[in-house]
């Protein structure tokens, strides 16, 4: 009835050769970083100083058949501009342009674009005030091909916006540079037509002269120098951390390696050569020397499930997922089936709830499993009948699974060290852990974006928990959050 | 039926006493040869090295294979074995301490028998060996060599 749809995660290209979560993290962190220089550098507030430009601000009369606003400058350099905005009978709204007593054919040919534009705007500002397309906003763009000794190549846009028919006018203007994102010269005129087609309004205006455009160009190309210096030393540093990441990763593998290898010979041998003692060499032992024997067998075989234990935490934490819809009720019954064959004097009663599905990956959740069920089943050995129950309920996108059982239970004081690895909290060696089983469950949920709980009372059982993802999202069974 | 041969490729000196003990107790193998590293195990098998003149066509009835080896390692022997026409059917066990799944999936992968690690327990241990050795060296048919 699970839908088996294993897919791999996408980050992770396989178990052996994975990168690093914190190779990724680390990644994601630069790519951050280096986001935010750039939107420090190209995007900075637009501030006009007195020296880089003009401005104005002003009342505005909309008069037919009259002129409106004039515009001055520094004198220097630029404003050559006159803008006259006329309105007449049928509301026809112009410009012209005063040009430099020099002009090129392209200043010409520009400033006859913007006319034009002008012309196309009117059209766009009679439907605003004739109510047919109000409320409204009318948009045009212009691009004017000036030549670079009097502007760089930019972008000019008006917009038009009338809140209701007729009734007030908004006329902005706004020419930006394409290549950087500055704005060049920005213009907002309000007007709202009180009768007859008479408008009175405010105007304001700014735009930067050409000292200021070089100022600003010279700005720009000292921005653009530096981001490009940190896009390459950012490079560099992605480079040389990956490496060092790479290496660690090697490292830690290798380590894993040795940890698997180097460590089981000599064990195999203090194991082996104790057990040779205790063979051929009966005759010479006493009942001391024989115990001691034993007990140094016994310490290593300790040893070697410790180290199985490390290498199991160690590879839940690199393992690539494969995502598939799995029943953990299921899982519960199968491994507690083989406890019960395995121990059949313990008598134990179990009760397993229908869990909701989960997505995860079966291979490590079935590792959680067994650590959980295993250590419900160790700590309520004391029990006559021991009772365990396994639970589980969906909560929006995700499923809650609870493992309860009535044995000694822990002192609620030290469950944040539960969770820890080589951490343990029973004295008694009847319960000797290893102190990574439950480091390794939290791991597990972990991997899978979710969390471990524990609750428990000294002597009175424990019941921990693990949220998961759920496979299906649907909330039916939600107890707790209202759609 | 020619001498059971068993080829051990084994470094670490315990190991060897230990496994040699386990495939002696029930006289499994007539003949335990022991190698000591990965050129040593290939220089048998090919007549070459401190093996020239050894008659070749005399194999083993199995080699058991350590993967942790010094100079060639465990994998390299294996794939060399298999791209060799005469060597490509011989049957390889890999005994070994590490069973990491990258181990074990390129030890099937290049051609191995079979792969077992070898138990910390010394009980577990001799009861590994002695099986295994009871299955190739006596359960186990390869081609008879003509």
């Amino acid at each position: 009835m699970s839908p088996s749809t294993a897919t791999s995660e996408p980050h992770v290209p396989d178990s052996s050769a994975a990168l690093d979560p914190r190779l990724l993290a680390a990644q994601r962190t630069q790519r951050r970083e280096s986001r935010r220089a750039v939107e420090r550098i190209v995007l900075p507030p637009f501030r006009v100083r007195a020296r880089d430009g003009f401005w104005y601000a002003g009342l505005t009369l909309v008069i037919p058949g009259v002129l409106l606003p004039f515009v001055d400058a520094d004198g220097s350099n630029v404003a050559l501009k006159m803008a006259l905005y006329f309105l007449r009978s049928a509301i026809l709204f112009a410009c012209c342009y005063a040009m430099p007593a020099r002009a090129s054919a392209a200043q010409v040919y520009a400033l006859l674009a913007v006319a034009a534009a002008g012309v196309f705007g009117s059209a766009g500002l009679l439907s605003v005030i004739r109510g047919d397309m109000s409320p409204q906003v009318v948009f045009h763009v212009i691009v004017l091909a000036t030549t670079a000794t009097m502007f760089p190549w930019g972008v000019k846009a008006q917009a038009l916006l009338s809140a209701t028919a007729a009734a007030t006018l908004l006329l902005t203007r706004l020419w930006i540079d394409p290549t950087t994102g500055h704005v060049l010269s920005l213009e907002a005129t309000t007007a709202a037509f009180v009768a007859f087609g008479i408008g009175i309004g405010l105007s304001a205006f700014l735009e930067r002269s050409r000292s200021g455009l070089a100022t600003l160009i010279e700005d720009s190309r000292l921005a653009e120098e530096e981001l490009e210096h940190l896009h390459a030393t950012l490079e560099e540093r992605v480079a040389q951390r990956t490496v060092e990441l790479e290496f660690a990763n090697l490292e830690l593998q290798g380590f894993t390696y040795a940890v698997s290898h180097d460590l089981r010979g000599p064990l195999r041998s203090v194991s082996g050569y104790s057990k040779i003692l205790l063979e051929e060499r009966d005759e010479i032992l006493d009942d001391d020397a024989r115990h001691k024997l034993q007990r140094i067998r016994a310490a290593g075989l300790r040893m070697d499930a410790i180290l199985d234990d490390l290498l199991l935490l160690a590879r839940v934490g690199r393992t690539a997922l494969r995502y598939e819809a799995v029943d953990l009720g299921e899982m519960a019954r199968s491994i507690l089936h083989e406890y019960r064959v395995d121990n059949r004097s313990r008598s134990v009663e179990v009760s397993i709830d229908s869990v909701p599905l989960v997505r995860g990956d079966r291979g490590i959740l079935l590792i959680a499993m067994e650590n959980l069920l295993e250590n419900a089943w160790k700590f309520s050995s004391g029990q006559e009948v021991a009772h365990l129950s396994i639970t589980g309920k969906q909560r929006g996108d995700q499923v809650v699974v609870r493992i309860t059982d009535d044995g000694i239970g822990f002192d609620m004081r030290y469950r944040d060290r539960l969770f820890r690895p080589f951490e343990r909290i029973h004295d008694d060696a009847r319960f000797e852990g290893l102190g990574i089983g439950l480091a390794t469950v939290a791991r597990v949920a972990h991997r899978h974006g979710g969390e471990v709980d524990a609750e428990g009372q000294l002597g009175r059982g424990a019941t921990f928990s693990m949220t998961l993802p759920a496979a299906t999202s649907h909330s039916a069974e939600s107890d707790s959050r209202p759609l | 039926m020619s001498a059971a041969i068993v080829l051990l490729v084994e470094d670490n000196p315990n190991d060897e006493l230990l496994t040699m003990r386990a495939l002696r107790r029930d006289g499994i193998a007539n003949e335990i040869v022991v190698v000591r590293d990965g050129q040593e195990a290939l220089d048998y098998l090919f007549g070459t090295g401190a093996y020239v003149g050894r008659d070749v066509a005399v194999l083993p009835q199995v080699m058991l294979l350590d993967l942790k080896l010094p100079k060639v390692s465990g994998l390299e022997v294996l794939k060399r074995l298999r791209d060799d026409e005469r060597l490509k059917s011989l049957p390889v066990v890999i005994l070994t301490s590490s069973a990491m799944d990258r181990d074990i999936i390129e030890g099937y992968r290049l051609g191995a028998n079979s792969f077992v690690q070898k138990p910390v327990s010394a009980d577990d241990f001799k009861e590994a060996v002695r099986t295994l050795g009871l299955f190739w060296v006596v359960v186990n048919k390869v081609p008879s060599l003509a």
